[in-house]
C-alpha cells in the first residue's frame, strides 16, 4: 500500500492538522448552538468540551487500526473476511457522500436565506458541486493545500468581525451545570455531529508520509475545533438570552453580522470539506469496485446533486441533517470501536497461534 | 478533460451565470425606508415610513418623503408602501421604529418586533422607542437643525442613551423579553413644538406596555442596572439649598444570598461625581463635603429603594432581579419565584457617594 502511493502524492504529518480541522468546522458552526442551547441552555459548553475528549479517544482508536491496516476498507477486510469485508465498505461510499449532500444543502439553505433569495436551488447546487468536482479530481494534495488557506483565511472571521461589547450579559453562564446529566448526556450525542469530518483519515492514512507521526495532529485538530466551537458557543449565549439563541436559526450569522463578507469567504472553508467527502468517497469506491477514482467521481457527482433536489424546505433540511447526525454518532461513536475491539481480538488470537 | 469539454463546459457555466442573475438594483432606483412608525388609530393600526429624496440639483437639501398606509398585516405592508412608490421600495435599512402608546399598551410589540428579527435582510441594529401621540406626526413633523428626521431621531435616541436614558435598543429588548424573570423597557419619546423630546422611560411586561417612568426616574433606575459614565443629579437640601453632579460614574453591584430564610437580595451602588453646581453652599470645606457626600448617598438611597417599590407594586421586573436570582440560585423556578415573592421582597440598598472635586474653582 505505501508504495502505490508515490512520495510525490504524499502529505506531511502535520496536514493532518488542516485535514481535521477544515472537516470538522463545516456548516454546522452556524447553527449548533441553537440545538444546544435547547436542550442544556447556558451549560452547553461542557458538551463541547465532554464530545471533544470522547472525539480524542475515538481518534486514538482509529490510528490504532489503521497503524496495523492502512485504509478502513483493509481493516474490514481483515477482520470480516475479503467478500463480507468489501461488501460492508460499500456502506461508507453512501457515509461519505451523504456527508457531502449535507454540506451542500445546508450550505445552499443558507445562501438563499441570506444573500440570494432569487437565485434557483439548482444554480446553487450546480455551482457548489461542481467547484468541489474540480478540486478533487486536482487530487488530494490540491484539496489538502486549499484547507490550509481556508483554516488561515476563514477562521479569522471571528476575530475581526462585530463584536458588542457592551451588550455582553456575562453572568449568563452561570449557575454551572444547572442540567441534568441525561439532558447533557443529549447534547453531547448532538455536538458529536459537528465533530465529524475527521473520519476522512480512515481513507486518507496512506497518503500521509510517516502517518504515525501524524496522530499528534490529528488530536490537535480536534482541540483546535474544539475552541472554535467553544468561542461561537460561549459569545452568542453571552448576547442573546438562551431562550432566544434557541429560537434563532443561524446564532452564527445573527452575533457576528457576516452575512455578506463572512458567507463569501465560508465558501473557501465547505469546498476543501466537500472535495474531501467526494474524494474519500470515490476511493472507497476504487478500492471496492475495482474502477477508476476518476469514474467514481463521475458516477458521484450527479448523483448527490440529483439528491439535492429532494431536500430543498428547512424541515427536509433539517430531518436529512439529524439522519446524518445520528448515522454519524452510531457509525463513529459505537461501530468504529467495535470494530477496534475485534480486530484486537483477532490479532491477539492470531499471535497466540 | 479535453479542450472541446473545457469548452462546453466554460459556455454552458456562461449561460447559467448571466442567464439567472440577481436582478440588478442602482441606489437611485431604491427608496430606503429609514424610520417606520406603528400607530393605532380608532381601531385600526396603521405604519408610517419616512424616506429621504435625494434631489439631482447642486444645493438642493434632501427632502422628507412620509408613506401612511393602513395595515392588516405587516409582511402585507411592505407591498402597499410599494404601491404607493414608482420607485423600488427596501426596508432593510430602517434603523428607527416608533410605536404609538395605544399600540404598545393594547396588541404588544411582539409580532412586529418578530417580523423584523425574521426578516434575515433586515439590519437588526436598530432604535426602537414609544411615543405619546401618534407616530405619523413626529414622522411627518419638520424639524429645525435637522437634515432628517431619520437621521434626527437616531442623533437624538443614541446621544440620551449614553446622558441620561437607560440602554434600550431592539437587541436589548428582545434580550429582556425573552428572559425569564426581566420585564423589557424603551425610551418615551413625545413631540412638543418643533422637537421631539425624551419624556421617560416606558415599562413594559411581556410586550405590553404598561407603566412609565419621567426621565428624573429614568435617571435613578439606571444606576440599579447599568455602570454608567455620563449623566447628572440634583439634590436639594431644603428649599433653598442645593447641590448638582455632573459625570456621575456608576457601579451597582447586585448580591444574591441565598439563606435558611429565604433569599436575600442586595445591591451596592458605587457613585462618583463631579460638583457642578450648588446654591447657598460654602464647598470649599472638607467637612461640609464629607456632609454632602452622606446626604447624597442617603437621599439616592431613599430613591433607589423608591424606584424598587415603584416596580414592585407594578409587579413589573424591569432590573431583571428574578433572572440575577435564577443565576446565583441553583433549581430555582424563576416564573413561581417572581409571581410570589418578588413583590414581597425586601431589597436592601447601599449607597457609596464619592465627590471627586468641585469643579474649577474651590
Amino acid at each position: 500500500m505505501q508504495a502505490r502511493s508515490m512520495l510525490t502524492k504524499q502529505l506531511s504529518p502535520f496536514f493532518a492538522f488542516f485535514v481535521v480541522t477544515v472537516m470538522q468546522i463545516g456548516v454546522g458552526i452556524f447553527t449548533f448552538q441553537r440545538t444546544i442551547v435547547s436542550i442544556v441552555g447556558h451549560d452547553g459548553w461542557i458538551a463541547i468540551i465532554l464530545s471533544a475528549l470522547m472525539v480524542h479517544v475515538v481518534i486514538w482508536i482509529l490510528y490504532k487500526m489503521l497503524n496495523q491496516y492502512q485504509t478502513i476498507v483493509d481493516v474490514q477486510k481483515g477482520v470480516f473476511g475479503k467478500g463480507l469485508g468489501t461488501f460492508v465498505s460499500l456502506y461508507w461510499i453512501l457515509y461519505y457522500s451523504l456527508f457531502v449532500l449535507t454540506l451542500l444543502i445546508g450550505y445552499t439553505e443558507i445562501l438563499r436565506t441570506w444573500l440570494f433569495p432569487e437565485v434557483a436551488n439548482g444554480v446553487l447546487f450546480f455551482v457548489l458541486l461542481f467547484l468541489a468536482y474540480l478540486f478533487t479530481m486536482s487530487g488530494l494534495r490540491t484539496i489538502v493545500g486549499i484547507s490550509v488557506l481556508a483554516v488561515l483565511m476563514g477562521l479569522p472571521i471571528f476575530f475581526l468581525s462585530r463584536f458588542p461589547y457592551g451588550q455582553m450579559q456575562f453572568r449568563s453562564l452561570f449557575p454551572v451545570w444547572d442540567h441534568s446529566f441525561l439532558d447533557l448526556w443529549s447534547a453531547i450525542g448532538l455536538m458529536t455531529f459537528q465533530y465529524l469530518g475527521f473520519e476522512i483519515l480512515l481513507m486518507a492514512y496512506p497518503f500521509i508520509r510517516e502517518a504515525p507521526r501524524s496522530h499528534k495532529w490529528a488530536q490537535l485538530g480536534v482541540t483546535f475545533s474544539m475552541i472554535t466551537y467553544l468561542i461561537g458557543f460561549i459569545l452568542p449565549v453571552l448576547y442573546f438570552h438562551e431562550n432566544h439563541l434557541a429560537v434563532i436559526t443561524w446564532p452564527t450569522l445573527s452575533f457576528w453580522r457576516m452575512e455578506y463578507f463572512g458567507m463569501s469567504i465560508w465558501i473557501i472553508l465547505l469546498l476543501p470539506n466537500m472535495a474531501l467527502g467526494l474524494w474519500a468517497a470515490s476511493r472507497v469506491a476504487k478500492q471496492t469496485l475495482k474502477i477508476s477514482q476518476r469514474h467514481a467521481v463521475w458516477g458521484l457527482s450527479p448523483l448527490i446533486f440529483g439528491c439535492a433536489f429532494l431536500f430543498t424546505d428547512q424541515w427536509e433540511i433539517e430531518a436529512i441533517s439529524s439522519f446524518t447526525s445520528s448515522l454519524g454518532f452510531f457509525t463513529i461513536f459505537v461501530y468504529l470501536p467495535l470494530l477496534f475491539l475485534i480486530q484486537t481480538m483477532i490479532t491477539k488470537r492470531r499471535r497466540r497461534q | 478533460m479535453n479542450r472541446a469539454m473545457r469548452m462546453i463546459t466554460f459556455l454552458s457555466l456562461l449561460l447559467v451565470f448571466t442567464g439567472c442573475s440577481a436582478q440588478p438594483q442602482l441606489i437611485e432606483d431604491i427608496q430606503f425606508i429609514q424610520a417606520m412608525g406603528y400607530d393605532l388609530i380608532d381601531g385600526e393600526t396603521q405604519a408610517t415610513g419616512v424616506t429621504t429624496i435625494y434631489m439631482p440639483a447642486e444645493d438642493a437639501s434632501p427632502e422628507n418623503a412620509t408613506l401612511n398606509v393602513p395595515r392588516d398585516d405587516l409582511e402585507d405592508l411592505y407591498s402597499k408602501f410599494q404601491a404607493k412608490s414608482s420607485r423600488y421600495m427596501d426596508t432593510s435599512r430602517s434603523r428607527v421604529h416608533l410605536f404609538h402608546e395605544e399600540l404598545a399598551a393594547e396588541e404588544g410589540v411582539f409580532p412586529i418586533f418578530d417580523t423584523i428579527q425574521r426578516n434575515p435582510m433586515i439590519e437588526q441594529d436598530m432604535k426602537v422607542a414609544v411615543t405619546k401621540g401618534t407616530t405619523k406626526e413626529i414622522l411627518e413633523g419638520d424639524y429645525p437643525l435637522a437634515s432628517t428626521v431619520y437621521r434626527y431621531l437616531l442623533d437624538l435616541i443614541e446621544l440620551n442613551k449614553d446622558e441620561q436614558i437607560p440602554q434600550a435598543n431592539f437587541h436589548d429588548f428582545l434580550y429582556l423579553y425573552y428572559a425569564e424573570g426581566a420585564d423589557p423597557h424603551l425610551p418615551l419619546l413625545k413631540k412638543q413644538g418643533d422637537h421631539v423630546v425624551i419624556i421617560g422611560t416606558a415599562l413594559f411586561k411581556g410586550d405590553k406596555y404598561i407603566e412609565e417612568m419621567d426621565l428624573e426616574q429614568a435617571h435613578i433606575f439606571r444606576m440599579l442596572i447599568e455602570d454608567t459614565e455620563e449623566g447628572t443629579v440634583n439634590i436639594d437640601l431644603n428649599e433653598d439649598k442645593s447641590v448638582g453632579f455632573h459625570h456621575l460614574s456608576t457601579y451597582p453591584d447586585w448580591t444574591i444570598k441565598q439563606e435558611n430564610d429565604g433569599i436575600h437580595v442586595q445591591v451596592d451602588v458605587e457613585i462618583e461625581g463631579v460638583l457642578r453646581e450648588t446654591q447657598n453652599i460654602d464647598v470649599s470645606q472638607t467637612e461640609n463635603i464629607q456632609q454632602l457626600e452622606t446626604i447624597a448617598a442617603q437621599q439616592l438611597q431613599t430613591e433607589l429603594e423608591e424606584i424598587i417599590h415603584f416596580l414592585q407594586e407594578n409587579e413589573i421586573d424591569t432590573i431583571g432581579i428574578g433572572e440575577r436570582v435564577g443565576q446565583n440560585v441553583r433549581g430555582l423556578d424563576i416564573q413561581q419565584w417572581e409571581e410570589e415573592e418578588y413583590t414581597d421582597l425586601d431589597v436592601e440598598v447601599n449607597v457609596d457617594f464619592t465627590i471627586e472635586n468641585t469643579g474649577a474653582v474651590e
